[in-house]
C-alpha cells in the first residue's frame, strides 16, 4: 500500500477499511485478517494496524472473539458507508474545493468531467 | 529489556567510539537504529551481542548481565552486514546449526525460503552476496530469538526480496521478542519501527517510540510552523518543528534524521523542554 504524506498511518488504514467494509468486501459477519497478518501486507507495524482496530472496535464496525479474531459487525456495511461518505464529504472535498480555486476550475466544469467519466465507466 | 550503562569502547589502537554510553529498550518492539556513517551503529550491534566487549560499563538482557556463552548466543541472534559462511549448501548448514537455537523453526525457516526465494541446495559460496545474505536472513528469522540484531538488512538484496523481508519483518516483534534494525533506509522501515533510536557524535541523541516522536514533533509542509529543520521536495518546503500538541500528523524517519544531524541543538532542545 502507497501511504500519503499527510495523515497518521493509522488514519489511512480507517479509510481503507471503511471502503472494504462500505463495499462488502469484508462482508458483514466475517472474519477479517488478524493485527499482524494485515501488518505484513500492508507492511507496517502491527501495533499501527491494533490502534486501527482498536478505532474500528469502540464505532461498533467490527468485534474480537476473543482467541478467533476480528469479525465485521452485523450492520457494519451501512455505517461504513455513511462514515465514508460522512468524511469524504469533510475532509477530501475542502482540499478538492480549495486546488480548483486556486487553478480556476469551475463546478461546471467538474459536473461535465464527472458525466463523461460515468458515461466511460458504465 | 535490554539495558546499557555507562558503556566505553574503543577499538585497539583506535579513536573512542563510545564514552559512557547508556541505552534502555523496551522487549518486545521492532527498534530501528541510525546513525551517519561511522557513529558506531555496528560496534554497539555487536556490544549488545556480546561479540565484543566494552572497556567499561556493562550490558543486561533481561535484567542480567550479558555473558559470552553458549546459554547467551541460543537467545540472540545477529545478521552483520558481512559474514562468511562455511562451504556447505544452505541446507546442511541449517541441519548443523539449528540445534544450537532450541526456538527454531522447520516450518517458519520453509516459509520465509519461500518468501525470499532461497536456494537452500546451493552452497553458500556458489551463491552471489545478495542471494547469501537472504538464505541467511531466513535461518536467523527463523532461529525466533529473543533478540534478534539486523546490520543493514536490506543492503544487498533485489527489489522483490526487500519488500519481502519487510513483510516478515512486520511480523517478527511480540512480547518476548525485540528486533533491532541498524540501517540507511529510513523509508525502509518508517512504518515498520514502535521505536527510534538515533546515534549522534558518540552519544544517543533519541531513544523515543514513534509515538511519543509524534507527540514531541509535528512533520510535513512548513507553512505556518515555526520548523526547527526544513529541506525542498516536490510537495514544497518540508520540515519538522516542536509539536503543538493540535492533531496528530504523518512521521517522517528521514525528515526526523536529517533535522537530528544538522539541528542537532534544537532537536535536543524540543525532547528537554517538553519531556522536562
Amino acid at each position: 500500500m502507497n501511504f500519503d504524506n499527510s495523515q497518521p498511518i493509522w488514519m489511512q488504514i480507517y479509510e481503507l477499511i471503511l471502503s472494504r467494509i462500505a463495499s462488502s468486501e469484508w462482508p458483514e459477519g466475517e472474519r477479517i485478517p488478524s493485527v499482524r497478518e494485515l501488518g505484513a501486507t500492508l507492511v507496517v507495524n502491527p501495533n499501527t494496524v491494533m490502534r486501527t482496530y482498536e478505532r474500528l472496535t469502540e464505532e461498533n464496525l467490527i468485534f474480537n472473539r476473543r482467541g478467533i479474531g476480528y469479525f465485521v459487525a452485523e450492520d457494519a456495511q451501512q455505517r461504513a458507508a455513511a462514515i465514508a461518505r460522512e468524511r469524504f464529504i469533510t475532509e477530501q472535498l475542502p482540499q478538492l474545493f480549495a486546488k480548483m480555486k486556486s487553478i480556476g476550475i469551475t463546478a461546471e466544469e467538474i459536473l461535465t468531467l464527472y458525466n463523461d467519466y460515468n458515461n466511460e465507466n458504465k | 529489556m535490554i539495558t546499557v550503562r555507562n558503556l566505553s569502547f574503543s577499538y585497539p589502537r583506535g579513536s573512542r567510539v563510545f564514552e559512557g554510553l547508556s541505552l534502555a529498550l523496551p522487549a518486545g518492539e521492532i527498534i530501528g537504529l541510525l546513525g551517519q556513517n561511522g557513529v558506531g551503529k555496528s560496534t554497539l550491534i555487536k556490544l549488545l551481542a556480546a561479540l565484543i566487549t566494552p572497556q567499561q560499563g556493562e550490558v543486561t538482557f533481561n535484567g542480567e548481565k550479558t555473558v559470552r556463552g553458549a546459554e547467551l548466543y541460543s537467545r540472540l541472534m545477529v545478521v552483520p552486514e558481512e559474514f562468511t559462511l562455511p562451504k556447505v549448501s544452505v541446507e546442511s548448514f541449517v541441519a548443523h546449526t539449528a540445534p544450537l537455537y532450541p526456538t527454531f523453526s522447520r516450518e517458519q525457516f520453509d516459509v520465509y525460503c519461500k518468501a525470499l526465494e532461497v536456494e537452500c541446495s546451493a552452497r553458500f559460496t556458489d551463491l552471489s552476496m545478495g542471494q547469501r545474505k537472504k538464505a541467511y536472513l531466513a535461518f536467523a528469522l527463523a532461529c525466533n530469538a529473543e533478540l534478534l540484531l539486523l546490520d543493514e538488512p536490506t543492503n544487498g538484496l533485489d527489489i522483490t526480496a526487500k519488500a519481502a523481508l519487510r513483510s516478515i519483518l512486520a511480523q517478527y516483534a511480540d512480547e518476548s521478542k525485540t528486533l533491532i534494525i541498524s540501517t540507511h533506509q529510513a523509508h525502509d522501515i518508517e512504518n515498520l519501527v514502535d521505536r527510534v533510536v538515533i546515534l549522534h557524535q558518540g552519544d544517543v541523541l533519541i531513544n523515543q517510540s514513534v509515538s511519543e516522536l509524534q507527540q514531541l514533533f509535528g512533520f510535513g509542509i512548513t507553512a505556518g510552523h515555526e520548523a526547527i529543520y526544513s529541506q525542498q521536495s516536490v510537495a514544497g518546503t518540508v520540515g519538522i518543528w516542536a509539536a503543538d500538541n493540535t492533531e496528530e500528523g504523518r512521521f517522517d524517519l528521514e525528515l526526523l534524521f536529517n533535522a537530528a544531524v544538522k539541528a542537532t541543538k534544537s532537536v535536543r532542545n524540543v525532547i528537554a523542554q517538553k519531556l522536562g
